[in-house]
């Protein structure tokens, strides 16, 4: 990825770079060029002009610094941005083409991470770190050749000898604050998590009068998080003042020998002064090197985090063609047995059935029993073996994904709405969608009326993930958007469990009005919702355990009667 | 907690540090002598410059070239120290201050009563009690530490230029409205442009978090290529942001050289003259510089330090907001303690959860200890609420509760929420093993967990987990499915073994094994104690010496499951139009 960003944006680092190298080395020309201006004055009698002309030069000096610093931070800061911006859109259209499966074994929150963590730390490799790794080398080479060209090579020698210390103390206590404010850190994690849960948790624990439990677990917290703070500053609070110190060493050493050259005339005492600039201005670099080392190790942390992300197999492109011309919706399933690809026992065993134009599938088993699963298949979300399901007679493996999915309208078990309008989350895109439409797909779903009610109508607020309308309208709302798709087949996963039995007869006499000609699946816990359908299959441990209309699973008398009579509660529920 | 009235922000933070006053001026005298030190540094050397360089004067002990530098390292060296000494100090008061404050709202929080605690919301307590407290961490740590600093610093600097030549000093501060300008007004661009900059990155973060949970849809619908067009809307939305930011600090910071440099350019103009004449030294010239140049670090620092001043202030503000919201509650008042024995009468209780928006008109029963009793209705006719007013989490209008004939007034809180266990249909699990939740925090031995496990049918998964009762539960049980939470929350109110067991009882998605394992749950726990249900089985209704059936606030029918379904009212209608889904929706 960031090969790919090197390659288009890249060159923008270059005139960065060149601007960053010129401005350090005009930087180091202002201490010259003051020491000078001091020399000139110490003169008998003064040189009005020269003098004029080094105040000049001095101010050259500031417009120089000033546009080759604003030069670099344009190029290298603004480019640092560009990449923030791409990486995300890359990591972005990359998880869009992650298979499903991906989703359910990671946790949202680790993602958006990615995102905005590792990104914003790689950011800050390529920008601020980079910038200052080279300004720090190019400050402290000019500074350095300035100091001993034109002032005294042995003075110079002479007063770099305690900065080796310095760096070092830089990097020693470094990484020990590093390691502490990581600490901190977990333990700021730690206080967030418990206050978190506390007051989530607030009912249960008034209800068991634990208030004061609490407390005192907390308290032990919260000292803990003192001392790591107090223990983070013990440490962090020595590197400026040893920084100083050490530097201090140096200003000695060279104050003691430089005064003594400048006492025999050997440098001049304009050289005395610029000699001590030329020392201030290598302390700002030196003074970044804990924060570079700091920058780089996160950078490099978090891309190897994010290469790992990106390494991992995407749906192939091919997959989101058109299928030409476009399918019916015949569906048919062979003997079809699948697990998961990371799973060790079969989830489906030698399912068959046969699904023609126009039909109603209704399928119902507990928890675990494969239901979904079959419906991803359905859906391409997982690839099916060989042969096992066919679309219009032709295999599901030899379709694009994106076929399948333009004949399929899929309701999914939580709904799973976006965070904009009613209007929005039903149409989802599609521009195409005439106002009519619009509102007989809401109608269809039995949500029109729920609709109206809204003060907002249509342009009604959903919240985030449709936390703004109730459990049932948040479903009959998904099932809009599937309708407004106008799909040869319609799946229901488990769909109108929160919505009560007269609704959802309601809703399903309409559905079967408008599906005419049309295949449904319907997945359902509640039989009720199952009475109409064509074929239903009772699923157990991935295996068709019983099929047949309603009527006849009623006769068979099997697991299908026993949860009918369950639900009915016509005789006494349980059978212990 | 005070009783004054509200007072000003910044009056709140100072008054946190009165406990600490004696360390605060140590701390302010080491900050007068570090500023010291700095400033004699440029002195130093001015000396050595006038007296060895410029007047050649003969070197004397001390009074020489290597005493200078001995004097110049031992200044830096002491100001190190003292900084060292400084940081340290202030920072313990500062840890000390938030370790107080971290305590005193998390304390406040928990003693407050929900009929408050409604008022706000989740969020909102927890951004409180951990990102507000933060925010003013960093302005204990990192502002206050260098706030005198700063300022003593910028005082001494004026001080000693002025004290040192005080006409070139004022030509060297000729830049300075100049340089109070750009950092005023480039800076406040620049707020206003990171809260842009905020904000969007906080859509970006959630557009991640929807669209992650969201992909099984999005691919469903093929709707990739729309979802990636939103992305890019609102990445470049953020790019251009940011750009924005780039070019003001790539600004603002050159910008601020520039001036430095000014300066310096109108000293050597200024100082030319009054060199000549005598008036000036060359050294105290050079010393000039230097402060010039340390004279823009603080002021710098000081305008740095201005977001997180504001934003500690805003934060002091909200703690205080909720720290000044008196409502507590005390555990251990009233003038019973317990034993409940569990008898529970309602006489003719009126409550609102605000103002006269009635959710309970006049309802009245009794249940005998030992009895059990169920509560059947649509949603909204009361309910949940009658557990609520059972605990006493809120107080009632008119009318009295009895709980074994005694007013639940006199009743202290904590025997009320000890022997009376309540089942939320919402199960909480807390992060730990589920032993600990079991426990929450009571003194419950690991025999009396397992016993709990038993009574409430879940040991048979509990059993499965390799490491038993000792098995981690992740953040909010989600390891588990929701017939799992049911039977641990069951378990967790057995444990304290309850003389009352209030129970609501859920109605999500259950398969039907678990389903049977609750029913036998719920059997098992219930047996010779109080048990009050709001049930939406009917094998829970059945087994019930009393149904009442409520309706917008009222019993409207009570009896037995048989007198009812005689009676032919509304239990009869609700009863024959599929009893669970009725009361479930």
């Amino acid at each position: 990825m960031i090969r790919r960003f090197l390659k288009r944006y890249g060159w923008k680092y270059l005139p960065g770079i060149f601007f960053l190298v010129l401005c350090s080395y005009i930087q180091t020309l202002a201490p010259k060029a003051l020491g000078e201006a001091i020399d000139l004055l110490r003169l008998p009698d003064l040189d009005r002009a020269a003098i004029f002309q080094q105040i000049r030069f001095i101010l050259y000096i500031a417009v120089g610094v000033f546009a080759t610093r604003f030069a670099w931070r344009y190029f290298i800061i603004g480019n640092a941005r560009n990449m923030e911006c791409f990486m995300r859109r890359e990591l972005f259209a990359h998880l869009q083409r992650m298979p499903v499966d991906y989703f359910n074994h990671i946790k949202t929150g680790d993602l958006i991470a990615y995102a905005i963590n590792d990104v914003g730390a790689v950011r800050m490799t390529f920008g601020p770190a980079l910038a200052q790794t080279v300004n720090a080398v190019g400050t402290g080479l000019f500074s350095i050749l300035s100091m001993a060209g034109s002032i005294h090579p042995r003075l110079t020698l002479l007063a770099l000898v305690p900065i080796p210390f310095a760096i070092a103390a830089i990097l020693i206590i470094g990484s020990q604050v590093r390691r502490k404010f990581r600490r901190v850190q977990e333990l700021f994690g730690d206080i967030s998590g418990t206050i978190n849960e506390n007051i989530n948790g607030m009912r249960v624990l008034k209800a068991y009068a634990q208030e004061d439990a609490r407390l005192k677990a907390f308290t032990v917290q919260s000292e803990q998080m003192r001392d790591a703070n107090l223990d983070l500053t013990a440490t962090s609070s020595l590197l400026n003042p040893l920084i100083q110190i050490f530097f201090g060493l140096s200003a000695m050493l060279s104050l003691i020998y430089g005064g003594a050259l400048a006492q025999s005339g050997i440098i001049s005492v304009g050289d005395f002064t610029a000699f001590f600039s030329y020392l201030t201005l290598m302390m700002t670099p030196v003074m970044a090197i804990g924060r570079i080392v700091n920058l780089l190790q996160r950078g490099l942390a978090s891309m190897r985090r994010l290469n790992s992300l990106l390494e991992q197999p995407t749906i192939p492109l091919l997959e989101e063609e058109a299928a030409d011309p476009p399918l019916k919706g015949d569906l048919s399933v062979r003997h079809l047995t699948f697990s998961y690809p990371r799973g060790d026992r079969n989830v489906l065993t030698d399912v068959s059935f046969d699904l023609p134009r126009g039909k109603l599938l209704g399928i119902t088993g507990v928890t675990g029993s494969g239901k979904s699963t079959l419906l991803y298949l359905l859906l391409k979300f997982y690839r099916a073996p060989e042969g096992t399901i066919f679309i219009d007679g032709r295999d599901i493996r030899d379709l694009p994904a994106r076929a399948v999915r333009d004949l399929v309208g899929y309701v999914p078990q939580d709904g799973f709405l976006f965070n904009t309008t009613v209007e929005e989350n039903i149409r989802f895109f599609n521009t195409a969608l005439s106002y009519e439409e619009l509102i007989a797909a809401a109608q269809d779903a039995g949500l029109a009326r729920d609709i109206q009610g809204f003060p907002q109508g249509y342009q009604t607020p959903t919240g985030e993930r449709g936390n703004h309308l109730s459990g049932g309208q948040q479903q009959r709302l998904a099932i809009a958007r599937a309708l407004a798709l106008n799909p040869q087949i319609l799946i229901l996963d488990d769909s109108l469990s929160a919505v009560d039995t007269q609704t959802e007869h309601a809703i399903l006499s309409r559905l079967r009005e408008r599906l005419k000609g049309r295949t449904a699946i319907i997945v359902a816990h509640r039989l009720s919702a199952l009475e109409h359908c064509d074929e239903i299959l009772v699923m157990d441990e991935g295996r068709v355990a019983e099929r047949g209309n309603h009527e006849a699973l009623l006769t068979l008398g099997g697991q299908y009667a026993r949860l009918y009579h369950q639900q009915h509660e016509k005789k006494e529920a349980s059978h212990e | 907690m005070n009783n004054q009235k509200k007072k000003a922000p910044i009056l709140r933070l100072a008054l946190l540090t009165r406990p600490y006053l004696g360390m605060i001026l140590l701390c302010m005298a080491c900050v007068l002598l570090i500023n010291g030190a700095e400033l004699l540094k440029p002195l130093v050397l001015a000396q050595v410059i006038n007296r060895f360089l410029v007047d050649g004067a003969v070197p004397h002990g001390f009074n020489s070239i290597w005493g200078m530098g001995l004097g110049y390292f031992l200044i830096v060296l002491a100001g190190g120290l003292l900084s060292i000494a400084q940081v340290r100090m202030i920072n313990r008061v500062g840890q000390n201050i938030l370790h107080s404050l971290r305590l005193k709202v998390f304390t406040h929080i928990h003693h407050m009563p929900l009929t408050r605690l409604d008022h706000y919301n989740t969020g909102r307590l927890i951004t409180r009690a951990t990102n507000d407290v933060e925010t003013l961490n960093e302005f204990y740590t990192d502002v206050l530490i260098n706030l005198f600093r700063d300022v003593f610093l910028l005082v001494g600097i004026v001080g000693t230029m002025l004290a040192l030549d005080w006409r070139l000093a004022l030509a060297g501060f000729a830049v300075l409205p100049l340089t109070i300008l750009v950092t005023v007004a480039v800076r406040k661009r620049l707020r206003e442009n990171f809260v842009v900059m905020k904000a969007l990155i906080a859509r970006i973060n959630g557009f991640f978090a929807e669209n992650m949970a969201g992909m099984k849809v999005v691919q469903a619908f093929n709707r990739q290529k729309e979802k990636m067009g939103e992305f890019d809307d609102l990445n470049h939305q953020y790019f251009r942001s940011t750009m924005i930011q780039v070019l003001m600090n790539s600004v603002l910071r050159p910008v601020m050289e520039i001036i430095n440099s000014l300066a310096i350019a109108l000293l050597i103009y200024y100082g030319y003259t009054r060199i000549a004449g005598g008036l000036l030294d060359i050294g105290v010239l050079y010393a000039f510089t230097t402060y010039i140049k340390q004279f823009f670090e603080p002021i710098n620092d000081l305008a740095e330090k201005y977001t997180t001043i504001s934003s500690a202030l805003v934060s002091t503000d909200r703690i205080y907001e909720l720290l000044d919201d008196a409502a507590q509650e005390s555990l251990d008042e009233g003038a019973y303690h317990g034993p409940i024995g569990g008898k529970v009468e309602f006489r003719d209780v009126w409550f609102a959860y605000e103002g006269e928006d009635w959710v309970l008109k006049g309802v009245s029963f009794v249940v005998e200890k030992g009895q059990k009793v169920a509560f059947v209705g649509a949603t909204g006719a009361g309910k949940t609420t009658i557990i609520n007013l059972i605990t006493h989490f809120y107080p009632i209008q008119k009318g009295q509760i009895l709980i074994d004939d005694i007013p639940i007034e006199q009743w202290s809180l904590r025997a009320l929420r000890e022997d009376i266990a309540v089942v939320l249909q919402d199960v909480f699990l807390f992060t730990g093993t589920i032993a600990d939740n079991i426990r929450i925090s009571s003194p419950i031995s690991d025999e009396q967990v397992m016993q709990a496990l038993r009574l409430s049918m879940a040991d048979g998964f509990v059993a499965r987990l390799p490491e038993g009762i000792h098995a981690p539960v992740t953040e909010r049980g989600s390891t588990f499915s929701s017939g799992e939470r049911q039977l641990l929350s069951f378990a967790r109110a057995i444990a304290h073994n309850p003389a009352i067991l209030v129970l609501d009882e859920a109605t999500a998605n259950i398969d039907t094994q678990t389903e049977l394992l609750i029913q036998r749950s719920i059997a098992n726990i219930s047996q010779g104690r109080t048990s009050l249900f709001i049930a939406h089985r009917l094998s829970t209704i059945a087994g019930c010496d009393q149904i009442l059936v409520l309706k917008g606030g009222q019993i409207i029918e009570r009896g037995t499951h048989e007198s009812l379904m005689a009676a032919g009212g509304l239990y009869g209608q609700l009863y024959n139009a599929q009893f669970s889904d009725a009361l479930g929706a």
